[in-house]
């Protein structure tokens, strides 16, 4: 019922632009949703084999990620080419070392797409070696399913043939450092971080954090592979943090630590998922106690049952358990491979509107994930786990954001 | 970022940097002596290093050996490896010139992929080395690790000068360094020196390799940016020289650590890269150029 009457002709107005309005978002909606073109002539795609490709650290500092997710991926494309492949065709993956520096993957991307000729670009590990790439990919036109390298720069359509799945650091941090701020009630907070977007984005989500409080985030950016950490250890210590977040490769973190230690500073740490991580926690367990850190993925030793099948299939498979990077890389593959097997026809177009109409998505290892014609961005949950002795605790469930 | 000073940071800052570059002094002894006494540059000189670091941890961590004999076994093998290099490669490609770069280059990805495959890609915790006592003076924490690197560097540093400048075997090795058909017509062993040589850098890269773990950590890639820096200490002060290098070793490091400090780590490399060039355009020549030396 309208309040009051409007005049005749000013009601037909209204109407008519009202509808106008829905008819647009309706036409707007369809016209940006990927159309499915079967006949599309695709590269990479045989009457046998799917040819994929990924870029990662295999070398240098962030080699740990790198090798994990590549291993993880490479069993799960291996156990579904054992049972046939999808829709007849084996899966071939290609994955070639960044070394995690953005130079060298952009010369790594032209390998992959000129002359390996992948049809699309499936996981990967390492957000400055994959921004780097972005435009290439833009360009090109490749579809980049669910690579890790959160950053406030993808998971909108600003690049849209990138689908992501890891939640970006500002909400990552953000999460991270209200709960530090709410629970501990720190003075002040400094943040170690990759120069670049990876630390930029993590400062502006511990800045969203602290909004209204009068606690102070210094930022202090690190070069990946720095051979003396000590000086920069000297300036934490000048600033007399509280607390200190840190988003560096796990090499770095625990340099830095033993490097703080040295010179006597021992504050309380919280850090990126990437900490999560057995191999870190046995090398660097005793200097990171009580670090709180982000969990982006579930825990490997979640009693969820596709957590647990992940597990023991990728047991069955290479006869190792599983880490983090591992369970990342398996799980990307799980991505790519229902976008595949969903897609009408194995074109790049039908991947993408496949990925469009993911709808809760359900992994196990992710929280659900849902991507739309507009929606780049699957997943935005992090949870947080506190170090504690050999292993880390729930101190925070999976808490999606706004 | 432009941090602030004051006395107790300068201290730190400086402590930390003069460990570093003793540490980086001990390396470039080994470059030195191979390069001049072989006129060899082995690109896997800092793995060799890694060697022995990932060696004496899988030992000790692994098989359970106590660290003194861990340390002692994964030494031996680093200098064995370096021995050999010479020994049954170098030895052998030493008249195709520019051949040694090639096949020491692919010693490095050997060794690296070796300690992947064995070790895995991980950073690893190494042994403290005196990490864990400090004292706190005038405000620097004084780390124990600090000062046993900078006692080993001048240690080994006044060592190798004694040796080379005041006994019948550095008498030898420069006479070979100089013309190694006139120091052999006079029945110096040449070859046989330059291997001993060799095996006294894989000594020299294995302490300053495990010294370097417990201060960072040990993993298959860490020693390389490090190496890096001992080469460009070894390019500002001259291969062929003795105290200019190690000078040059001391004053990266610190200057490194310094500029780390003021402008934060992303201006760390752009500064070095600046000093070398001012180093290289504005110092006169015959000051970093040996072949202007004049010789006696």
């Amino acid at each position: 019922m309208l309040p009051k009457r409007l005049p005749a002709d000013r009601l037909r107005s209204v109407l008519a632009g009202g509808s106008a309005l829905v008819l647009s978002l309706i036409l707007a909606d369809v016209a940006l949703a990927t159309e499915c073109k079967p006949d599309e002539k695709t590269p990479g795609v045989s009457d046998t084999e799917i040819k994929l490709g990924a870029l990662m650290p295999l070398s240098g500092s962030a080699a740990t990620g790198g090798l994990g997710a590549k291993a993880g991926a490479e069993a799960y494309y291996g156990i579904i080419n054992d049972q046939g492949g999808i829709k007849g065709r084996k899966i071939s993956i290609t994955v070639l070392d960044d070394e995690y520096k953005p130079a060298v993957a952009q010369q790594q991307i032209r390998t992959l797409v000129q002359r390996d000729g992948i049809f699309a670009i499936a996981g990967g590990e390492g957000t400055p070696n994959f921004l780097a790439i972005v435009p290439f990919i833009e360009r090109e036109g490749i579809p980049a399913i669910a690579p890790y390298a959160p950053s406030s720069e993808l998971g909108t359509m600003k690049a849209p043939h990138v689908f992501m799945t890891a939640v970006n650091y500002i909400t990552e941090f953000q999460i991270m450092a209200d709960y530090v701020v709410k629970t501990y009630k720190p003075k002040s907070l400094s943040l170690v971080g990759v120069q670049g977007n990876v630390g930029d984005d993590s400062k502006a989500g511990m800045d969203l954090a602290v909004k209204g409080t009068d606690v102070k985030v210094n930022y202090i950016p690190e070069v990946p592979g720095t051979p003396d950490l000590t000086p920069i250890a000297t300036q934490l210590r000048d600033l007399k943090a509280d607390w200190v977040f840190l988003i560096l490769t796990n090499a770095d973190t625990g340099q830095l630590l033993e490097a703080m230690s040295r010179i006597g500073y021992k504050p309380q740490t919280a850090a990126w998922a990437g900490m999560d991580d057995d191999d870190y926690i046995k090398a660097f367990g005793s200097l990171s106690q009580g670090m709180i850190i982000a969990e982006e993925t579930a825990k490997v030793s979640s009693q969820d049952s596709l957590v647990q099948k992940f597990v023991s299939d990728f047991k069955a498979k290479t006869g190792k358990a599983p880490g983090k990077f591992e369970e990342l890389g398996w799980v990307q593959a799980e991505i790519v491979v229902e976008a595949l097997q969903d897609a009408k026809a194995l074109t790049r177009s039908c991947v993408m509107a496949a990925l469009e109409g993911m709808k809760d998505f359900k992994t196990g290892i992710l929280p659900s994930i849902t991507f739309g014609p507009e929606a780049r961005q699957g997943v935005n949950a992090v949870g947080l786990v506190k170090l504690d002795g050999d292993h880390t605790v729930e101190v925070v469930p999976f808490r999606s954001v706004e | 970022m432009i941090a602030d000073f004051n006395l107790a940071t300068i201290g730190q800052v400086a402590l930390s940097g003069l460990a570093t570059g003793a540490l980086y002094a001990i390396m470039l002894l080994g470059v030195l002596i191979v390069f001049q006494v072989s006129k060899n540059i082995n690109f896997a000189f800092g793995q060799i290093g890694m060697v022995a670091a990932f060696g004496s941890f899988f030992f000790y961590s692994r098989l359970g050996l106590p660290p003194w004999l861990a340390i002692g076994i994964a030494t031996l093998v680093a200098v064995a490896i370096s021995a050999l290099t010479d020994l049954l490669i170098i030895r052998r490609i030493s008249h195709r010139q520019g051949l040694d770069f090639v096949v020491t280059l692919g010693e490095l990805l050997l060794l690296t992929s070796l300690a992947e495959l064995l070790f895995g890609t991980s950073a690893q915790s190494y042994l403290a080395l005196l990490s864990d006592v400090s004292w706190t003076i005038g405000g620097v924490f004084v780390n124990a690790n600090d000062l046993l690197a900078l006692g080993l560097g001048v240690a080994i540093i006044a060592l190798g000068h004694v040796i080379l400048n005041r006994t019948a075997l550095g008498i030898s090795l420069r006479a070979a360094a100089e013309d190694a058909a006139i120091a052999e017509s006079v029945g110096i062993k040449v070859a046989g020196l330059r291997t001993w040589t060799w095996a006294v850098a894989g000594l020299l890269v294995a302490i300053a390799g495990m010294m370097f773990a417990s201060r960072l950590s040990v993993s298959s890639f860490y020693m390389t940016p490090l190496v890096i820096n001992v080469f460009i200490a070894g390019m500002i002060g001259g291969l062929e020289r003795f105290w200019a290098p190690i000078l040059a070793a001391f004053g990266i490091a610190l200057y490194q650590a310094f500029t780390i400090y003021v402008f934060g780590e992303p201006g760390g490399v752009p500064a070095l890269f600046l000093l070398i060039i001012g180093i290289l355009t504005l110092v006169p020549k015959r000051l970093v150029d040996e072949r202007y030396e004049a010789r006696a």
